[in-house]
């Protein structure tokens, strides 16, 4: 089927053919009657939701914007804009094994290998007419700057709106009035172009939902606790979609109230992993989303990552009656953001709740914040006793994957942890 | 109790047989372009070597690249695992493994019991590699030995600016053409092999007595160069490109006295 699929890949009529809506509701129509089958309930409502989601993108008719992955979507399922994520893009593209073609098509316009997979693979689908136009490029400037200037290029290249979430790096009440400011001017600039009014309540709204998916989401980390937990690493890296573009949204929080109920019966019915690894692992940073055989590798081995970094809940309660003060909150706390020891307080809390016996990062080419303070990680870990090791990667593009390489390190690691 | 150990690389496969840890024979041989012919014939001749049949060895560990070459293995461990324990038997005050093999280099560290708690690898590319050692001296048309002899020659070595060893191999050339002195170009050569691994070196932290394993061991200029850049001595066993496969045949006794063999 995705060999049949690939062929279609480099035909004129393939861009064209993703913005016709029966593809998404044939989609959908097969997810509903289980045709595709999904490990839980709640993966088969996400692929639904994603769907629709796509669906709405690409329909010319209808506003839509790009959002970088750190940008506050809460803003835009308050205004019901739909959004379209490039960085989930292409990781979709990579997992179904398209993302070479995008890769291409942006290296032949001069965004060459030295820039961030993640990104290259966007242009190349936007530029090879894949990825749809947005009626804006939204970004935020905290973590990923690479984001930020791409989406400033392609919206002068397409004479589109960028508009920009500026996010200082220290945590105080200056930086929460500079966001909470910066956020209003946005809404009021996506109104002028999508002709969209802002409804208060739609926000307060949004920011329910956030906080009714912030609780179900420690709830499920609680549950990921169970010594024989059944929810893998690579099912959690899955729900990454939604991280990335549903926080605001009913959808998100109905799927992670249906994950965390699933989760509940399977462990109540000891319909989970029969024995306990050899060794616990905890995964900082993405995965390579290309066919790859890392996590399935490690299971064989006796050693299951428990938890993932991307999936811990960072930030503090929101506050529908302070809609925009508590997305600006979530902001500035990012785990991941201003000095380096706020992550790595992060990193041992979340080593010490899921009792790992060591540590992989996975150093992704684009991702400067994520592998520029390796060393102080490692060093801090270590006075820990936690062994760590840093596989050095891409998680879009699979030129840059070396298995055996991979392999050699992995198997070093866990002769180690033995 | 007879065990044995095959570490199957890139450029060279070496086979060591122990009896009650005394080794009855150590076998190196070229890999080739097969590595599943080169496991079978390294292991062959050793068993030769040595006068026993195959059914007498009780156990048998492969490390090294092509590991997954070796049917007739028991069990696979990494080579990072292998020169650790190698090195750690040939001198229990080793902390500190540097291993430069064809493909890839390591830098390992080791604890009062020999056991690995941290390493290194080269990342990416094969650059500071026996590999690249082996096609700069194609390039210059010399055996690595020449380049070992020719290295003290040199006054001050050019600097072999390139990374990738494509690159740095047409820089060599261009420096022949120029009429740069082969000498010099060595010198260059085994500075840019020695600054990467100094930064491996430094990443992990050195500590206690610094072995160096490996066939890159062998090349006396690359030793005498580490030394300075490190600052310190570094030991450099009878037979460095055999440590691997001896610290397989080590492990491979421990398991099986473990296993009441």
């Amino acid at each position: 089927m995705l060999e049949l699929i690939k062929k279609y890949i480099n035909r004129e009529k393939a861009p064209e053919m993703l913005r016709w809506p029966v593809i998404y509701t044939l989609g959908q129509a097969m997810v509903r009657s289980n045709l595709l089958r999904f490990p839980y309930r709640a993966t088969a409502l996400m692929v639904e939701y994603g769907l629709e989601e796509t669906k709405k993108v690409y329909n010319r008719r209808l506003p839509f914007v790009w959002t970088s992955a750190f940008f506050p979507t809460e803003l835009l399922h308050a205004l019901g804009i739909p959004i379209f994520s490039p960085e989930v893009a292409a990781a979709l593209a990579a997992s179904f094994g398209f993302q070479e073609h995008f890769l291409k098509e942006a290296e032949s316009r001069w965004w060459g290998r030295d820039n961030c997979s993640f990104h290259r693979c966007a242009i190349g689908g936007l530029f090879s007419r894949y990825y749809p136009l947005p009626s804006a490029f939204c970004a935020s400037s905290h973590l990923c700057e690479g984001a930020v200037l791409m989406f400033s290029s392609l919206a002068r290249v397409y004479n589109r709106p960028f508009l920009l979430l500026d996010v200082p790096v220290e945590q105080d009440d200056d930086s929460l009035s500079y966001v909470t400011g910066q956020l209003w001017q946005i809404i009021s600039s996506l109104e002028e172009i999508t002709g969209i009014s802002f409804q208060h309540e739609k926000l307060q709204e949004a920011v329910a939902n956030a906080e009714g998916t912030r609780r179900v989401l420690q709830k499920i980390n609680e549950l990921r606790l169970h010594p024989y937990s059944p929810f893998t690493a690579k099912e959690a890296f899955n729900f990454l979609y939604l991280n990335f573009t549903g926080l605001g949204s009913r959808a998100m929080l109905r799927v992670y109230e249906t994950l965390a109920k699933e989760l509940e019966e399977r462990i109540r019915e000891n319909n989970t992993f029969k024995k306990p690894p050899r060794f616990k692992l905890l995964w900082l940073h993405l995965p390579p989303f290309y066919r790859n055989n890392i996590l399935e590798y490690l299971e064989e081995k006796g050693a299951r990552v428990v938890f993932e970094e991307f999936n811990h809940v960072y930030w503090g309660a929101m506050d529908a009656s302070r809609p925009l003060e508590s997305i600006a909150g979530r902001m500035l706390s990012h785990f991941s953001y201003g000095h380096i020891s706020r992550r790595i307080e992060i990193i041992k809390e979340l080593a010490a709740k899921y009792d790992v016996d060591g540590v992989i990062h996975f150093s992704h080419w684009g991702c400067r914040q994520s592998c520029g303070s390796l060393r102080i990680i490692r060093d801090s870990l270590q006075k820990e006793g936690l062994p760590f090791l840093v596989l050095d990667g891409d998680c879009v593009d699979n030129r840059n994957y070396a298995p055996g390489q991979v392999q050699t390190r992995i198997d070093g690691f866990l002769e180690m942890l033995g | 109790m007879l065990v044995a150990g095959i570490d199957i690389g890139s450029l060279s496969t070496e086979v060591v047989i122990l009896e009650k840890g005394k080794i009855l024979a150590e076998i190196i041989i070229s890999t080739g372009a097969n590595s599943k012919v080169a496991a079978e014939k390294a292991m062959q001749m050793a068993l030769e070597k040595s006068g026993l049949a195959r059914d007498k060895l009780q156990y048998i560990i492969a490390t090294g690249y092509g590991r997954v070459s070796a049917p007739f293995a028991h069990e696979k461990v990494t080579e990072i695992t292998c020169h650790g324990r190698g090195a750690f038997y040939l001198d229990a005050s080793v902390r500190t493994v540097i291993d430069i093999g064809g493909q890839d280099s390591k830098v390992i560290r080791l604890n009062s019991r020999g056991k690995v708690v941290d390493f290194v690898m080269n990342e990416k590319c094969a650059a500071g590699t026996g590999r690249f050692l082996e096609v700069m001296a194609h390039a210059l048309e010399i055996d690595l030995p020449e380049m070992s002899r020719l290295a003290p020659l040199a006054k001050k070595g050019v600097t072999i600016s390139s990374m990738c060893t494509v690159f740095a191999e047409s820089e060599v050339i261009s420096l022949i053409a120029e009429g740069c002195p082969r000498e010099e170009i060595v010198k260059g050569i085994i500075a840019s092999v020695v600054e990467r691994t100094v930064s491996m070196a430094n990443r992990v932290g050195l500590d206690g007595t610094v072995m160096m394993t490996g066939g890159v061991a062998k090349n006396a200029a690359v030793v005498k160069a580490l030394q300075e850049n490190l600052g310190l001595k570094i030991k450099v066993p009878q037979e460095p490109q055999v440590v691997g496969a001896l610290g397989a045949a080590l492990l491979a006794e421990e398991g099986l006295g473990k296993r009441g063999g």
